[in-house]
């Protein structure tokens, strides 16, 4: 099997088939999943408790405000149940022998003391006697001894804190607490560590990154004032789920600030402490500052050295968040101390050139990110190096190579990153990894033959009593006998704990025994646990989708402590609503189609040189198509490559050489004309006339300089790019150059380029090393690469004169140019400057030039013009369309380590779908009848994917391989021809009718959409949120499924309210079909004011997975309306909904 | 200020305010050696003969007399009439370099006269220079006058090799500094100490002990050619702390982010009114509880007491050395 140069091993070994991954944040999980999507099996080491690192702790995300623990809770439970990834948590890498391919790995896994009978209860927690900070509130919240770090953790089971233990071993004071009231006996003490020996092919150090201890900056007071928090413990304080309940309050005296300071670089580029750029604190702090103006904080002021707002929609973030009402001043905190009720503190503002003391009630200081503690050690077990700051080092010619081969570094155990460049080089490791294993497994549970399960559907009800979690408040044994008479029902059991490893085993005979053909559960969460249920039936050869719970713990006896005959009365009827959807249920097999193994890459430069590489490497016949002669793309008409400090042509050289060794076929002077099909089989026609299959497509076809019209470029030749300037500053016949940076970039048409700060850099200290006179004149310096800040140093040391222009204006409009004679206004002496020039650099961007494959496959794109990616922060190279994925500057401008980096995690997740001959797909995916359907096009209009096509009137088609089950479509359909299967019409009225059984009119039909606002009701419950009974949850995959046929029929129902509920805007799981929900909602509520009824009795809301009180807040507040209802309104919307059935 | 000088416009503004005290290198985040650069803009400043008035005196005094007060050479040594000092040129250890604020300000002769003192009481074989001891030329520096300096500073090299001595002790931490940080290129190759530094050695090594104190409460003021120039702190204040009975508080700026007494950069002599420097410095003292304010350079003396006495502050303002005397044995 051919190898890129980089892999290639020296003799023929057997390889192992695993890899070790080493740390469980973002980029590990990144890694994980990605490998075993390629077939290898993955063991992941995970020093803490639970996976998920220092994303889960965080509130949103920059610039796009996404619940971080939203977006990356289901990724954490994908890997828990991947069957080919084993999770060790309080583990350590103590010994690392051998070699490539073949090291002999020995991991110690401390114990848990909690075994996987753990149901999450809560019951040890509420017992336990010892207090301590929550390591994961950063110590503003507290934990007891045995705890869950956070509600969403994985794996879920809970974990003893031994050393805070009053059982410590050898048990001199017996405190056996948490034993007793733990009813599945989940607790032992008599667990000791485990030792791991394991062979694996190559390891993954992803081991990220620690803040800085805050109290070194003796300046800023850290540790003499309460009110003086780090961004991490400000994050902790905006979670709905964190300490305060997403509440800002000043932990001085618990109000709420009204003025709040962010001071950005607190230990960053620093030389007395952290000298690097930490390269995240600048949006981080942005987005804080937005968040602490929506929270209705008036004064919220920014100080900066530079706004370092370099990566896709971040400077129109920056932007936005000025005219949001942030305060930005240059500047630095001289000292910050308490006067009387607040923080009083100096700087001074260099743009205005005063010296300011200000008074604020809350400081944040944005702190250095650091090595993690350990890795030294973690170093001398991997026998590799670290770099002059403590990071791990890596190599120039590929980033995630370690100095020791066959160990890959990603995410921030090299240097400080934000998520996607996390996640790219998260799947850009997993690329490498996969070279190095040669058997590929897809570990599957063995599947016994299948139940017969035709006929009258013979329903089996499990009721779970979670302890007291719920048998202390719902009256589970008269549920039980109650349920036994509901029809279809033919068994019906109480357990004490339903998925205990016990109970389960139960529930699969009771399957067999009493020819049981639809198993529902009355538990909690269907996210938590439902996976676990589905494995149990398919173990008793049920099909899995003929399989229902109800949330009676979460959205039931958690939240209704206090009605204890409402909340028995409510379990009965949410299991009713199961019951009477399982009755529709139908036994359903993932989709299959065959995958062409093929992969064809376009672009021949870094990006696309990276991925065909890597793809062929791995073994896949790949094909690159490049439009020009040669290979190597912008990298030929560089020279230095800053701040990396390597030769472009060496890099070029070194990727055509890999891209030689590794059998990969190159189509040189070649375009593309067409390109149809979908995931697994496109089908690619090129300029010379051929045609080439491919399962998978990596578009890398680059971006364009920026040519510039300013200063009469072309026209004047003392004017010149920076592009003109490669490798030319030894002979430039000119003494005083003055260079102008942001020029085409950072506009209103476009962001920042990123690169051209350290190429800017880079020229001017060569510039200076040749004698000349070199003056900048910049917006802010945003060296915020690795090494770029040392650039920045030198250039200062080495007498570059720094001017700072105008940022809010282009160059030209701030700039002249005139007989020699730069002027410009100067922001430190608030002065008009005229600067001597023999010679004028452009400092230019990048631009996104023509897209002729972008719009062959339908790719959606960028604000600028660039192609978008699927998720800005979880998925950044892939796009919305299936099979298709992209890499490099043709996503947005970046240097070559970024896009080499981007086109190995191309590579990787086509591997993951190349790796195979078949892709499997879930069975939530729509059908249309073609009987019922008029070939409206209706739903064609809506779908987020494309999925369907067809023409008006003539022919429709739905492509299942391109749906992702959202129902948009059906909810657009008129003439009810759309079937999602596990959210049809029918199953979907059967809960809203089960639900309005009783007692109509005192009852809030609420569908919440699977990924957020019903993982925000779970919240609800998981933080004991107090609420009114009348609330019925239906759960959809997207909020879109909602339909008038189904919001009509809760009314004609007589129900007293509807409430859709959905993931914020921007949030939405299936692109943006949410925009589909609002608008529906909001012409429904006009069309019930034309009917004279309330319009507030159907109300849309968005909740996202942490904002549980958002959600209980909402169901209060509706509670009060229907509680006002009259008779007559009910009468009304009864009567005005009750439908003229066409038969 | 270097925006400025660059494009050649006014830059005098607060040129001539920096004490050099280098308050703001220690907190600057990229470490930028801005002293260095504002004796860089007075070296112009002189070059374009735009110095004030009294620091062309300054220059001139130095020049005519050794010193920058306007003293007259004959009575530099008055201070140690009485004291029976011998004379360097006779060939000693170790030189005690006095320097002009001490020889030449009455109030600080009893400085001078307790570091002689306990220079006697252990024994150290010493001397001085008597009439012909010169300015250190630190003055200069701060002028931003460069050409007289290096002739000065050779001047005063040879009479050092002169009197043979290993070690130069010196009574301000100034004139220390300026020998060990300028006079380099002149070729100056001995030990340079300031009094505390040298007294401290002594007190390490047994060679004198202290006795029993009237117990009071103290602050040590860091001089800031001690603490962020000499990066020496420790040391006064285990001597302070070892002597029995005096209880040593630190005020809210101490060590290395210790405030200025405003003295340094030849402010000294341009008496502008003065920045209040002193005067938070002593204010400072008294809200940390001290009865006494210690400290070990002349120019931080003659200010801290000029604030305490002016402001009938209850406190009182003492030299290291004077500390010491007391309770040596």
């Amino acid at each position: 099997m051919p190898r890129p140069s980089t892999l290639v091993l020296t003799q023929v070994r057997n390889l192992s088939d695993t890899v070790l991954v080493i740390g469980g944040g973002i980029a590990g999980i990144q890694a994980s999943l990605d490998l075993a999507a390629g077939g290898a099996k993955v063991v992941i080491a995970e020093r803490g408790p639970s996976i998920g690192g220092k994303m889960s702790g965080l509130d949103k995300n920059f610039p796009t405000l996404d619940c971080s623990i939203c977006i990356e809770s289901p990724k954490m439970n994908e890997v828990l149940h991947n069957p080919n990834i084993t999770v060790m948590t309080l583990s350590q890498v103590v010994e690392v022998k051998g070699r490539e391919g073949e090291f002999a790995v020995r991991i110690v896994e401390n114990p848990r003391y909690v075994t996987d009978e753990c149901t999450r209860c809560d019951l040890c927690v509420q017992e336990c006697p010892q207090i301590r900070k929550n390591e994961f509130d950063m110590g503003i919240g507290a934990r007891k001894a045995i705890y869950t770090p956070f509600s969403q953790a994985e794996p879920g089971k809970y974990v003893i804190d031994i050393n805070s233990c009053l059982n410590e071993p050898p048990n001199y004071l017996p405190c056996q607490r948490c034993v007793k009231v733990c009813g599945p006996e989940a607790i032992d003490f008599n667990m000791v560590p485990r030792k791991h020996e394991l062979k694996v092919g190559s390891i993954i150090v992803a081991s990220g990154f620690d803040l800085l201890n805050p109290e070194l900056l003796r300046d800023f007071g850290y540790g003499t004032d309460p009110d003086i928090l780090t961004s991490y413990e400000f994050e902790r304080l905006l979670s709905a789920a964190g300490p305060s309940e997403g509440e800002i309050i000043r932990p001085s005296n618990h109000t709420v600030p009204d003025s709040v300071l962010f001071v950005l670089c607190a230990g960053s580029r620093d030389q007395r402490l952290v000298k690097y750029c930490s390269r995240t604190c600048c949006m981080y702090s942005v987005k804080e500052a937005v968040q602490a103006r929506d929270h209705g904080i008036s004064e919220v002021t920014v100080l900066y050295m530079d706004i370092r707002a370099y990566g896709k929609g971040f400077d129109s973030f920056y932007n936005r968040s000025i005219k949001d009402g942030v305060r930005y001043v240059r500047g630095r905190p001289a000292d910050i101390k308490r006067s009387g009720d607040r923080l009083s503190v100096r700087f001074e503002s260099t743009e205005a050139g005063e010296l300011i003391r200000e008074h604020y009630d809350m400081v944040v200081l944005a702190t250095a990110s650091i090595p993690s503690s350990g890795t030294g050690d973690l170093a001398r077990t991997l026998g590799i190096e670290l770099d002059a700051d403590g990071f791990f080092r890596t190599l120039t010619h590929n980033p995630v190579l370690s100095t020791r081969p066959g160990i890959l570094i990603a995410g921030s155990a090299s240097g400080p990153k934000d998520i996607p460049d996390s996640v790219t080089e998260g799947s850009a490791a997993a690329a490498m990894a996969l070279g190095y294993i040669d058997q590929r497994v897809w570990v599957q549970e063995p599947v016994p033959p299948p139940l017969e399960v035709s006929g009258e559907p013979r329903i089996g009800v499990f009721l779970c009593d979670c302890g007291s979690n719920i048998a202390g408040v719902v009256d589970v044994k008269s549920v039980t006998e109650r349920l036994k008479t509901v029809p279809n029902v033919v068994y019906a059991e109480e357990n004490r704990y339903s998925c205990s490893g016990n109970t389960q085993g139960d529930i699969a005979n009771r399957i067999k025994e009493k020819n049981l053909n639809r198993v529902v559960v009355s538990a909690c969460s269907p996210k938590t646990h439902g996976a676990t249920f589905q494995r149990i039936c398919s173990r008793a050869g049920l099909n899995q989708y003929l399989f229902e719970m109800a949330n009676v713990r979460n959205m039931n006896s958690w939240v209704h402590k206090n009605e204890k005959e409402k909340a028995t009365e409510k379990a009965f009827e949410m299991v009713k609503m199961a019951i009477a959807k399982a009755r529709f249920l139908t036994p359903l097999k993932d989709i299959e189609f065959p995958v062409t193994r093929r992969a064809i890459v376009v672009g021949g430069g870094v990006a696309g040189l990276s991925a065909a590489s890597s793809l062929a490497g791995m073994g896949i016949e790949t094909h690159l198509i490049e439009k020009s002669e040669e290979l190597g793309g912008m990298m030929n008409r560089l020279d230095d490559l800053a701040p990396a400090g390597v030769k472009a042509r060496e890099i070029s050289a070194k990727k055509v050489e890999e891209f030689n060794e590794s059998g990969a076929v190159a189509h040189l002077s070649t375009s593309v004309s067409g390109i149809s099909g979908f995931v697994g089989n496109f089908q690619v026609s090129l300029s010379d006339g051929s045609s080439i299959g491919a399962g998978a497509i990596v578009v890398a076809t680059g971006a364009d300089p920026y040519m510039p019209h300013e200063f009469g470029y072309g026209e004047n030749h003392r004017v010149l790019t920076s592009l003109d300037l490669e490798g030319k500053t030894e002979n430039i016949d000119a003494d005083k150059i003055t260079i102008v940076s942001c020029v085409g970039s950072r506009n209103s048409e476009r962001g920042c380029s990123r690169f051209c700060c350290s190429t800017m850099l880079n020229q001017a200290i060569k510039l200076r090393e040749a004698g000349k006179k070199v003056r900048v004149l910049y917006k802010d310096i945003r060296s915020y690469s690795r090494y770029a800040e040392d650039l920045y140093y030198k250039a200062s040391k080495a007498g570059v004169q720094f001017f700072r222009y105008d940022d809010t204006r282009r160059p030209e409009e701030s700039i002249g140019f005139d007989n020699g004679m730069v002027t410009v206004g100067d922001e430190l002496s608030d002065d008009v400057l005229g600067i001597p020039t023999d010679l004028m650099i452009l400092n230019i961007g990048m631009t996104p030039g023509e897209n002729k494959i972008a719009s062959e496959l339908k790719l959606s794109k960028d604000e600028e013009n660039f192609l978008l990616e699927l998720h800005p922060k979880l998925a950044p190279v892939e796009a919305a369309v299936s099979g298709v994925f992209m890499a490099g500057t043709v996503l947005g401008p970046k240097d070559f380590r970024e896009s080499m980096l981007q086109g190995l995690a191309a590579a990787s997740k086509a591997a993951g779908i190349l790796m195979k001959d078949r892709i499997l797909k879930e069975p939530i995916v729509a059908s249309i009848n073609q009987d019922r359907c008029t070939k409206c096009m209706q739903c064609a209009s809506v779908c987020p994917y494309g999925a369907i096509k067809g023409e008006r009137g003539k022919w429709i088609e739905l492509n299942p391989a391109m749906c992702m089950g959202c129902g948009d479509c059906a909810a657009a359909c008129f003439t009810d021809a759309i079937n999602i299967p596990g959210f049809s019409d029918e199953e979907l009225e059967a809960q809203i009718d089960a639900a309005t059984e009783t007692d109509p009119s005192r009852k809030i039909v609420v569908f919440a959409c699977n990924w957020c606002s019903y993982a925000g009701a779970d919240q609800a419950g998981i933080s004991k949120m107090q609420y009114p009974t009348g609330a019925r949850v239906i759960r959809t995959m997207c909020s879109s499924r909602v339909s008038q046929k189904l919001v009509w029929r809760a009314f004609e129902r007589g129900a007293g309210a509807v409430l859709v509920t959905g993931c914020h805007i921007n949030d939405c799981h299936y692109i943006n079909a949410n925009l589909d929900t609002e608008k529906r909602v909001e012409r429904w509520r006009k069309t019930l004011e034309a009917r004279g009824i309330d319009p507030d009795r159907l109300q849309l809301w968005w909740v996202s997975a942490a904002e549980g009180n958002r959600f209980a807040r909402k169901i209060t507040e509706m509670s009060g309306l229907i509680d006002k209802l009259q008779a007559d309104e009910i009468e009304k919307s009864r009567s005005g909904f009750a439908r003229r059935r066409v038969q | 200020m270097i925006r400025s000088a660059q494009t050649g416009e006014d830059y005098d503004g607060n040129l001539w305010n920096c004490a050099t005290c280098r308050m703001c290198e220690t907190t600057c985040p990229r470490s930028v050696s801005i002293v260095d650069v504002i004796l860089g803009i007075r070296t112009l400043a002189f070059e374009e003969n735009r110095v004030p008035e009294k620091m062309e005196k300054v220059v001139w005094d130095i020049y005519e007399n050794g010193n920058p007060w306007g003293g007259k050479r004959n009575e530099r040594a008055k201070w140690a009439e009485g004291m029976d000092i011998k004379n360097a040129r006779d060939g000693v250890q170790v030189l005690l370099f006095v320097g002009c604020d001490a020889a030449y300000t009455k109030r600080l002769h009893k400085s001078v006269r307790a570091v002689a003192e306990i220079l006697k009481s252990g024994n150290v074989d010493f001397g001085i220079l008597g009439n012909e001891e010169n300015c250190c030329g630190e003055p200069l520096l701060n002028a931003g006058e460069h050409g007289y300096l290096d002739e000065l500073a050779e001047k005063n090299v040879s009479s050092f090799r002169e009197t043979g001595a290993e070690v130069i002790v010196t009574v301000s931490p100034h004139c220390s500094n300026m020998f060990r940080n300028y006079y380099r290129k002149q070729g100056l190759d001995v030990s340079v100490m300031h009094y505390s530094e040298y007294l401290y050695g002594l007190y390490k090594k047994g060679e004198i002990r202290m006795k029993e104190a009237s117990s009071a409460t103290i602050t040590y003021h860091d001089p800031c050619m001690l603490s962020r120039y000499g990066n020496f702190m420790d040391g006064p204040r285990e001597m302070l702390e070892n002597v029995l009975g005096l209880k040593l508080v630190e005020m809210d700026h101490s060590r290395e982010r210790s405030l200025c007494c405003g003295g340094g950069g030849n402010r000294m002599f341009l008496e502008t009114g003065g920045s209040g420097l002193s005067d938070m410095r002593t204010d400072e003292s008294v809200a940390a509880g001290a009865k006494t304010l210690v400290t070990a350079c002349p120019y931080c003396n003659l200010n801290l007491q000029d604030s305490a006495r002016t402001r009938n502050l209850e406190l009182e303002v003492k030299e290291l050395a004077e500390v010491l005397k007391e309770v040596i044995l």
